[in-house]
C-alpha cells in the first residue's frame, strides 16, 4: 500500500468522494498518470483520451458541489473492455478489422454504470474479438501480466485484468463467453462475476456467441463487484434473453453470517489435472469457510460435466463463425492466425448437431441443478488447474495440439458457461512463482448475491486482495 | 499443419469454397478441421438419447425455473 489514492478500493473511492475527503478530478489524475505510466509496458490500454477523462471528472465534481444527487459510483474512474460501445467513441474489439469502428448507440451496461455516476476513462485491451483464453492477441499486441510481465493475463478480457491489478483504475467490464472474466480475472489476482446467463444486458456490447455471452466485472474486492453489477443487472427489452426478474440487493448480502451454508466440494472432474500447488491453496481456502461455519459436503458431479467444455466450444465456435462470415470470407488476412483458426472450427459444425446441442443444454442444467444444488448451497472448485503459464509457454498459435490445451486452461470454466450459472473468481494466494492463484464458487441461477455473500466471508478473513504488483 | 490433417485440406480447402464461398487462399487453418470433426462427434454423442421433440429454444426461461424461490438474490 502506498500514499497512492489509486491504491484504494472502488468502495473506498466512492466513500471518499461522497464525503468530499477527494474529488473525482484527483481520483481521475492519478489513475490517468498510472495508464500512461504502466498502461504502455503493460499494453493494458487500447484508447485513452486524457482531456476527455477529466472533463467527465470536472463535471461529476461540479454536479457534486451544485448539491446534485450522487449515484454510488459517482466520480469513481473506470475503464472498460475495448467492446462496449459508446456513441461516438471507437470500440475496435482488438482488432484491425474493427479499428474504425465508431457505435452509433451507448451499451446498457455501460448506461448502467453512467447512471450510477460512474466515469469511464480508458478502453483497455483484449483479445482479438474476444475468443481466446490465454490473452493473446496477434494483431494489437498482448497485454502482460503485472505480477509477472513474462507471464499471461487469461483472456479474452485481459486488459481489464491487467489495468485493475496493476490499479490503473478501480474496476472494469469484462465480457465472458467460456472464461474471459474468470481466467483475466484468476491470473491477475482480482475478483470476477460471470453472472447467471440473461442477468446482465448484451446490447451494444460485441457479440462473440449469442448462446453464452455474459457481461460482468472484475475488481480488488467482492464489495466493489458487487457495487458495480448492482448498476448493470437487470431485465433489458433491448436484449430478449434477460431475465425478467429484477436483481436483488447484493451490497445487503455482505457481511451476512455464512454459517450453516453448505459449500459442495466436487468428488469428480472438476480436480482433475489439478498441479498440487494449487491444490494446496484451494483446498486451504475450503477451511476458511468451515472455520466461518460452513458445512463442506463431498458433491458427485454429473458425469456431463465431462462433454461441456467441448460443447461450450462448439456453440462458441458455431456462432463466432455465424457472425464473421462476412469477414472470413472478405477479410480471411485481417484475423491473427489464433483468432482465425478457432473461429474457423465453426465453420464445419453441422447445423444439426448445433441446435440438439442446444436441446441437450436445458435438460443438462436441469440435472445439474437437481444433483448438486439440491445438497449444497454453491460449488467450490478450482478455477485454472495449473498455475499461471508464461506468455511463452501459453502461445500456442494454430500449433498441433492448441485446442487441447486450450480445452485444459478452460476446464472449470467453461460448464459454467454452458450451463448458464454464475460463476465468481476468488483469489486465494500465490503459488511459489509469485503468480496469482484463485477458487471459483458456482450457484444456481441468479444467486450472484448468495456468491457475493460467500467470497466477502472469505475476503474478511483474508489478505490476499490487499496485496498489489510491484511495477515500480 | 499436422501431418494427420494434411491429407484432409484438399477436402475441407473444396468444402469451403463450395459451401461456404470461403477462399482461404493460404491463410493457415491448421487443425482447426480435426477440432471441428472432433466437437462434431462429441455434439453427436452427447444428444444422441435425446428425445426426437426436443426444443432448443427458451433457455433463460429454464434457467429462471431454477432460481431458489425463497427471495434469495
Amino acid at each position: 500500500m502506498t500514499g497512492d489514492p489509486a491504491f484504494m478500493t472502488l468502495a473506498e473511492a466512492a466513500a471518499a468522494i461522497s464525503t468530499g475527503a477527494v474529488s473525482s478530478v484527483e481520483l481521475t489524475k492519478a489513475c490517468l498518470d498510472r495508464l500512461k505510466t504502466h498502461g504502455p509496458t503493460l499494453h493494458a490500454v487500447a484508447g485513452l483520451d486524457e482531456a476527455d477523462a477529466l472533463a467527465q471528472a470536472e463535471a461529476a465534481d461540479k454536479a457534486q458541489a451544485a448539491g446534485a444527487p450522487l449515484g454510488p459510483l459517482h466520480g469513481v474512474p473506470l475503464a472498460h473492455k475495448d467492446m462496449y460501445y459508446r456513441a461516438g467513441r471507437p470500440s475496435a474489439c482488438g482488432s484491425v478489422i474493427r479499428k474504425d469502428f465508431v457505435p452509433d448507440h451507448t451499451s446498457t451496461a455501460l448506461a448502467g454504470l453512467d447512471a450510477a455516476g460512474a466515469l469511464d476513462i480508458a478502453r483497455l485491451n483484449m483479445v482479438e474479438f474476444a475468443l481466446g483464453v490465454t490473452g493473446h492477441n496477434d494483431v494489437v499486441g498482448t497485454p502482460k501480466n503485472p505480477w509477472n510481465t513474462a507471464h499471461m493475463t487469461g483472456g479474452s478480457s485481459s486488459g481489464s485484468g491487467a489495468a485493475v491489478a496493476a490499479r490503473l483504475c478501480y474496476g472494469a467490464l469484462g465480457s465472458d463467453t467460456g472464461g474471459s472474466i474468470r481466467l483475466p480475472a484468476a491470473c491477475c489476482g482480482l475478483v470476477g462475476m460471470k453472472p447467471t446467463y440473461g442477468r446482465v444486458s448484451r446490447y451494444g456490447a460485441m457479440p462473440l456467441s449469442h448462446s453464452l455471452d455474459t457481461v460482468g466485472p472484475l475488481t480488488r474486492t467482492v464489495r466493489d463487484n458487487a457495487m458495480m453489477m448492482q448498476a448493470i443487472a437487470g431485465p433489458d427489452a433491448n436484449d430478449p434473453v434477460t431475465a425478467s426478474a429484477v436483481p436483488g440487493d447484493y451490497l445487503a448480502e455482505l457481511g451476512r453470517d455464512v454459517s450453516g451454508l453448505k459449500i459442495g466440494l466436487p468428488e469428480t472432474f472438476f480436480y482433475e489435472n489439478v498441479a498440487p500447488e494449487v491444490r494446496t491453496l484451494v483446498e486451504a481456502s475450503l477451511k476458511v469457510y468451515e472455520d466461518r461455519g460452513c458445512e463442506i459436503v463431498p458433491v458427485k458431479i454429473p458425469d456431463a460435466v465431462s462433454i461441456m467444455n467441448r460443447l461450450t466450444n462448439l456453440i462458441t465456435a458455431t456462432e463466432g463463425a455465424a457472425n464473421h462470415g462476412r469477414w472470413l470470407a472478405e477479410r480471411p488476412g485481417d484475423y491473427g492466425p489464433q483468432t482465425r483458426a478457432r473461429m474457423s472450427i465453426g465453420l464445419f459444425t453441422p447445423a444439426n448437431v448445433y441446435l440438439r446441442v442446444l436441446t441437450l443444454r436445458k435438460q443438462l442444467v436441469r440435472e445439474f441443478c437437481d444433483q448438486v444444488f439440491r445438497q449444497v448451497d454453491a460449488l467450490h472448485t478450482p478455477m485454472m488447474v495449473m498455475p499461471v503459464p508464461t506468455l511463452q509457454e501459453s502461445n500456442m498459435a494454430a500449433q498441433p495440439g492448441f485446442a487441447d490445451y486450450l480445452l485444459k486452461i478452460g476446464q472449470n470454466t467453461r460448464p459454467v458457461n454452458f450451463l448458464g450459472l454464475p460463476g465468481l473468481n476468488m483469489p486465494c494466494g500465490f503459488t511459489p512463482d509469485g503468480l496469482p492463484c484463485s477458487f471459483q464458487l458456482v450457484g444456481r441461477p441468479y444467486s450472484e448475491g448468495l456468491l457475493y455473500r460467500l467470497g466477502d466471508a472469505y475476503q474478511q478473513a483474508t489478505d490476499w486482495h490487499e496485496k498489489a504488483p510491484d511495477l515500480d | 499443419m499436422p501431418p494427420s490433417d494434411t491429407d484432409d485440406m484438399t477436402t475441407v480447402l473444396a468444402w469451403l469454397d463450395q459451401f461456404q464461398d470461403l477462399h482461404p487462399n493460404g491463410n493457415e487453418l491448421a487443425d482447426p478441421a480435426a477440432a471441428a470433426r472432433a466437437a462434431a462427434k462429441a455434439g453427436r454423442e452427447a444428444t444422441h438419447d435425446l428425445p426426437f421433440d426436443g426444443d432448443p429454444t427458451g433457455f433463460t426461461a429454464t434457467l429462471e425455473t431454477l432460481a431458489r424461490k425463497d427471495g434469495e438474490s
